[in-house]
């Protein structure tokens, strides 16, 4: 494969997939129910490609490992230039392949998921517009054409997630995702602006990268003479470069703070997540795709790309770390006590990305792309598992009717089996266990973890160790929740809703094959961790991370100690919930209450949080609304009563009886006015 | 040499003339008459202006006001034609629709007695031949 | 600055109140066949009048004045027949006639091709047209509305108050009349070729005459209030400039009176002359030289008739094709527009629907 011939892929991939949503949109009354064929084609087809991508440039040997297509320019005004240019590096192209292998495998699940829905063809022009959105995201080399996507998968989300149009809670729900990643937008425009205003208008990956860090290597080599400082030199020089870089700092720091905004609203981070369990109101596949594989991912992906932007600043970093792992446990708690089986797999997506961002936040100058790779592993093998996870859902509620309340399942294991064996396979990568991928992905960050604890100076080291110890602790309750979700829907004795007790049979083969190819794919991903060298080679010369050191991207020896003790813990968990909900055949009844201690409230209810999110924010604003509505009636009236006034002013003086409808009473009027208009005009002109 | 202001004043005193017609006449075809009776002081105006400034820029108008007065009066007597389809008469008073609404309509005066005038309209002749009748002749 | 004084014009205020009640009493009410006797011999009246009013000035009857006298009266009775008329099959024949007796006012005005395209064009079609219209939508009696008028006071009245208000400011504007004493002496002063006819107008023994006369002309505060338009190259306020011109002129005419300083005097008077009077003068229109005289030339050096009048062109007929197709293009290609979408109105309105009304 020429290189040109794969750069040409770089846009035949997103455009295949724009021209099926067009071709969907255009021939939607002929096609009914033969639109899926456009969108799988399309997706099929790109995956194809990227995977050749990616193929091509891991075998690639030179130094710089990727390809480039350029578009042209598309914004020309005074100083600023956005050009589109597509450019895939390994982290592109790896993104590529996830979001187009498992969106094609989505995309056939869902054309036998959705076949009886009357709303068919606008699924799939939507599905491809996302895909076609979501690979532009990545495909981009141009922060603010990265943010034009962004806002084009927020938009395909809100559409898919509203799907059903006339149900009022996919309604609110999707109005609640696209306000909420919204704000985290405003954030991230606000971010691009400082940047814009620092930096001036170098929106293109490399020229940014290489502007800031010139300017910083520039502000410390002023702020730290090389020469020995002498008694008597003057230390206001060294105060003022000092205090220069302190500047620098602290607008980096800020225009970090303002793009992470953006990065934890689209990927449901702590105190943006609440859209991403609601958002559940979708289509099953709409929530596998875009809610667990891709779109959320956008946020893991903007910090990846910006890594050099980042690793200049400590703080943000260690914001990011704090909040992955705090969104992490938080998430894995609230799961702990859900019974919607989509929601609990929602709240797993959500700890899942707070284990990325976590991988994120521990990157430094050493490790850098250590970091990178890790948290790109776990997305990887996580839009695996949880895409299988969430399609295995979405073929119990194909074959219950629609139900997904646990508690209202039981013993599936038997009626399902091909689903039972897909969703314990997903359920065993997301605790991770081995050889399951999830177990790889996970361990890798953990030992990154511990790596950057150990090798920092500061007290920031602390920090690092109890970020790596709540960790832990959320891996246990990972395997505790899904362990009790698996065991109440698929053991004990059968249960089922009444109106399929008799018929539930395994769903269809089209939904079946994607089920048995993801599951194949969580089992076997893992050992693509071998290739991460590869990454972090490829960051290392891309990025130009200062001190980057290549000694760590060397094969060391696994901590065994990690690896052991980690598995314990999990089958602990795992044993604790077979113990509690897989022995009794009635764990969890539907009539009676679990006992309702304090903790069981709070994560039920999701710690309260969208509580207080409507009683603090939400309120307030609808005080205001309900204010502005009564203002707004007021003046109204106030119009209305303002209208009358000529009305009543011309019954007054009797003006209305001149128009009787005579024609020729209006000629005499008219005639009247004339004269009297030109003798006035006479006497303006001083002539009678 | 007769000066410009007796052409004007002529010009205008046919204008008025029929601009009197045009408000007091109820029959819609003596109405139009009179539009073209004020055309053609119009008409009068410029040609006398024409002449005076020793250009032909009014003559050129008033080209240009028969081009109108013939578009207009075809267009107009279709109008009426398709009025008088509707009202079976020829009285302007029939239309006054366009009162403001919720005003009681103002009848319009009614003369003190009727007069009815038989053999009043020109009868034209037949044309063509006449069909087989039996005459006196035989 | 004096205004106009109204009381001045008092003939008109009298023909005025003449063609009201005339008018008024001749409108058709009810076949009224009482007093047809006073009411004709007012109407009658009313139109000599006005006749004589327009020709309160004239010196002599010339055959002009006698063509012009009849056409318009004939004009004037057929517009007088079409509206007192209460058959409207006659009101149509006497449209005619005011087509007829306005067309050979065209031609007194030098227009004769306008003379022949109003009678083919009115006469001919739209008189046609009506009649035929009329024949469709005949009574077989002659009803009310025929008879019967609508407002016949109001509409009088305030017509021919329009009328007056008309005929007044056309005399304020373009009637010589006020300027006729001062401006006679000079205008004859300007037509004379040679200094001794000069010296039987303005006798240079009498001192100042003419510094009189011009004087005069700049102290009329009358002129301040005629509407006139742009005149040829010269304009209103360049009169003071004339006026003193022509008294240098005078001046050194007075002091070494020969041939050349006659001849500048001459010039001056006769700038004077058409620069100031805008009725005789050519209106600065943006048209070309084939619409008529071009409007670059300085008014004197117009060529005139005797009663400085400029001369048309001869060709009247290809005067106006001339000017139709270079000067007032886009109008002539927008009134056959307009002919051939009145043609198709014409024919969609007066299509008849096959059901009921």
């Amino acid at each position: 494969m020429s290189k040109d011939l794969l750069s040409h892929f770089l846009w035949i991939i997103p455009a295949l997939n724009l021209f099926a949503c067009l071709c969907i949109t255009g021939l939607h009354r002929l096609l009914r129910t033969s639109a899926h064929l456009f969108t799988i084609t399309a997706v099929a087809a790109s995956a194809v490609l990227s995977t050749l991508i990616l193929v091509h440039l891991y075998a690639e040997q030179s130094e710089s490992k990727q390809l480039a297509y350029p578009l042209g320019s598309w914004l020309n005004i005074g100083s600023l230039t956005i050009s589109l240019n597509l450019q895939a590096d390994l982290l592109t192209a790896a993104m590529l392949f996830t979001i187009n292998f498992v969106g094609a495998w989505i995309a056939i699940f869902s054309s036998a998921y959705m076949k009886d829905d009357p709303g068919f063809a606008r699924y799939f022009a939507i599905m491809s517009l996302f895909i076609f959105c979501m690979c532009g995201l990545v495909l981009t080399t141009n922060l603010v054409i990265l943010f034009v996507f962004w806002e084009g998968v927020g938009v395909c989300s809100y559409l898919l997630i509203g799907y059903w149009i006339y149900k009022r809670s996919a309604a609110s729900a999707a109005f609640k995702a696209f306000l909420v990643t919204r704000l985290g937008d405003a954030g991230f425009i606000l971010g691009i602006l400082l940047m814009w205003f620092s930096f001036g208008s170098t929106f293109e990956y490399t020229e940014l990268f290489s502007k800031v860090s010139q300017e910083r290597t520039q502000l410390v080599r002023e702020a730290r003479p090389t020469l020995p400082i002498n008694a008597d030199a003057d230390m206001s020089e060294s105060d003022i470069a000092q205090a220069r870089l302190n500047n620098f700092d602290a607008n980096l720091l800020t225009i970090c703070l303002l793009l992470l905004c953006g990065a934890f609203g689209k990927s449901a981070q702590f105190p943006f997540h609440v859209w991403l369990p609601d958002a559940m109101e979708g289509p099953t596949p709409v929530s596998a795709l875009i809610h667990a594989a891709t779109m959320v991912t956008a946020g893991v992906y903007l910090i990846a790309r910006l890594t050099p932007l980042f690793v200049l600043s400590q703080t943000a970093l260690l914001v990011v770390a704090c909040i992955g792992a705090f969104t992490a446990l938080l998430a894995a708690l609230i799961a702990l006590t859900q019974t919607d089986l989509k929601r609990i797999l929602a709240y797993s997506t959500v700890s899942q990305l707070g284990y990325m961002f976590l991988a994120l936040g521990a990157m430094d100058a050493k490790i850098g792309s250590l970091a990178v790779a890790a948290a790109l592993f776990h997305l990887m093998t996580h839009a695996f598992f949880k895409a299988l996870l969430f399609l295995s859902a979405g073929s119990i509620m194909h074959a219950t009717a629609n139900t997904i309340d646990i508690r209202l399942l039981g013993g599936l294991r038997r009626a399902m089996p091909i689903t039972h064996i897909a969703f314990l396979i997903g359920a065993l990568a997301l605790a991770g266990i081995v050889p399951f991928s999830g177990f790889w992905s996970k361990d890798n960050i953990l030992e990154l973890m511990l790596e950057r604890a150990d090798h920092d100076q500061t007290k920031i080291a602390y920090v690092y160790y109890l970020l790596f110890g709540s960790a832990v602790l959320t891996a246990g309750l990972t395997a505790l929740y899904i362990a009790r979700a698996y065991f109440l829907t698929f053991w004990g004795r059968c249960r089922l809703p009444q109106e399929v007790s008799d018929h539930v049979h395994e769903s269809s083969s089209w939904m079946v094959i994607p089920l048995i190819v993801l599951g194949l794919g969580a089992t076997v991903a893992g050992v693509f961790g071998r290739y991460l060298n590869v990454f972090t080679d490829q960051f290392n010369t891309l990025w130009h991370v200062p001190h980057a050191s290549s000694a760590h991207n060397e094969p060391h020896s696994p901590n065994y100690v990690l690896i052991i003790s980690t598995t314990i813990i999990s089958f602990a968990a795992i044993l604790v919930a077979y113990f509690i909900y897989g022995r009794s055949s009635d764990a969890l009844n539907v009539d009676e209450q679990p006992e309702s201690g304090v903790l069981k409230d709070f994560s039920y209810n999701g710690f309260y949080i969208d509580a207080i999110y409507a009683a603090f924010i939400v309120g307030p604003l609808n005080l205001i609304a309900g204010a502005s509505r009564v203002v707004e009636q007021a003046l109204n009236g106030i119009t209305t009563i303002l209208v009358q006034l000529p009305k009543i002013m011309a019954s007054i003086l009797q003006v209305r009886a001149l128009h009787n409808g005579f024609i020729q009473f209006y000629g005499v009027s008219m005639l009247l006015g004339t004269t009297i208009f030109i003798v006035f005009m006479l006497m303006m002109l001083r002539i009678i | 040499m007769i000066p410009l202001t007796a052409y004007l004043s002529v010009a205008s005193l046919l204008f008025t003339i029929g601009l009197i017609g045009f408000l007091t006449r109820r029959n819609v075809i003596i109405l139009f008459l009179c539009v073209e009776l004020m055309l053609q002081g119009v008409a009068l105006n410029f040609v006398a202006f024409a002449r005076y400034q020793g250009n032909v820029t009014g003559q050129v108008f008033t080209l240009m006001i028969f081009a109108v007065a013939a578009c207009e009066s075809a267009i107009a007597l279709a109008f009426i034609l398709l009025l008088y389809r509707f009202g079976k008469s020829l009285n302007i008073s029939l239309w006054q629709s366009l009162h403001e609404p919720g005003l009681p309509v103002v009848p319009d005066q009614q003369p003190e007695e009727v007069v009815v005038l038989v053999d009043a309209m020109p009868k034209l002749p037949r044309a063509g031949i006449e069909p087989g009748f039996e005459t006196e002749e035989g | 600055m004096v205004r106009l004084s109204l009381i001045e014009y008092w003939q008109f205020y009298i023909l005025t109140l003449l063609g009201t009640i005339a008018v008024y009493l001749m409108l058709p009410k009810n076949l009224n066949k009482k007093f047809r006797l006073l009411r004709y011999t007012l109407m009658c009246l009313f139109l000599a009048s006005f006749m004589i009013l327009l020709f309160s000035d004239a010196q002599a009857l010339t055959i002009e004045i006698l063509l012009f006298a009849i056409f318009s009266l004939v004009a004037l009775i057929g517009a007088a027949s079409l509206v007192f008329q209460a058959n409207p099959a006659r009101s149509a024949i006497s449209f005619t006639l005011v087509v007829i007796s306005v067309s050979g006012l065209f031609l007194l005005l030098s227009a004769p091709f306008l003379m022949a395209t109003t009678i083919i064009v009115y006469a001919g079609a739209i008189i046609v047209t009506f009649l035929f219209v009329l024949m469709l939508a005949q009574q077989s009696v002659l009803l009310i509305d025929d008879v019967q008028t609508r407002l016949p006071f109001t509409a009088t009245s305030i017509s021919f108050l329009f009328f007056l208000v008309t005929v007044l400011v056309i005399q304020f504007t373009y009637s010589p009349a006020q300027l006729r004493q001062p401006l006679q002496a000079i205008y004859r002063a300007s037509l004379a070729a040679t200094p001794e006819e000069f010296n039987q107008i303005f006798d240079p023994n009498q001192l100042n005459t003419l510094d009189e006369e011009v004087s005069r002309l700049r102290n009329l505060d009358n002129l301040n209030h005629l509407i006139v338009y742009p005149m040829g190259k010269e304009s209103l306020n360049n009169i003071s400039e004339l006026i003193d011109e022509v008294k240098a002129n005078y001046t050194s005419y007075q002091l070494e009176p020969n041939e050349s300083s006659y001849l500048e005097l001459r010039a001056s008077l006769r700038k004077l002359v058409y620069a100031n009077f805008g009725r005789l003068t050519i209106s600065r229109s943006l048209s070309s030289p084939y619409s008529g005289v071009a409007s670059d030339i300085p008014s004197h050096r117009i060529e005139r008739d005797k009663a400085g009048v400029p001369v048309s062109p001869a060709n009247n007929v290809s005067a106006i094709a001339h000017s139709l197709y270079t000067d007032h293009l886009l109008s002539i290609e927008i009134a056959g527009t307009l002919l051939l979408i009145a043609t198709i109105g014409s024919v969609v309105i007066s299509q008849r629907k096959l059901e009921l009304a």
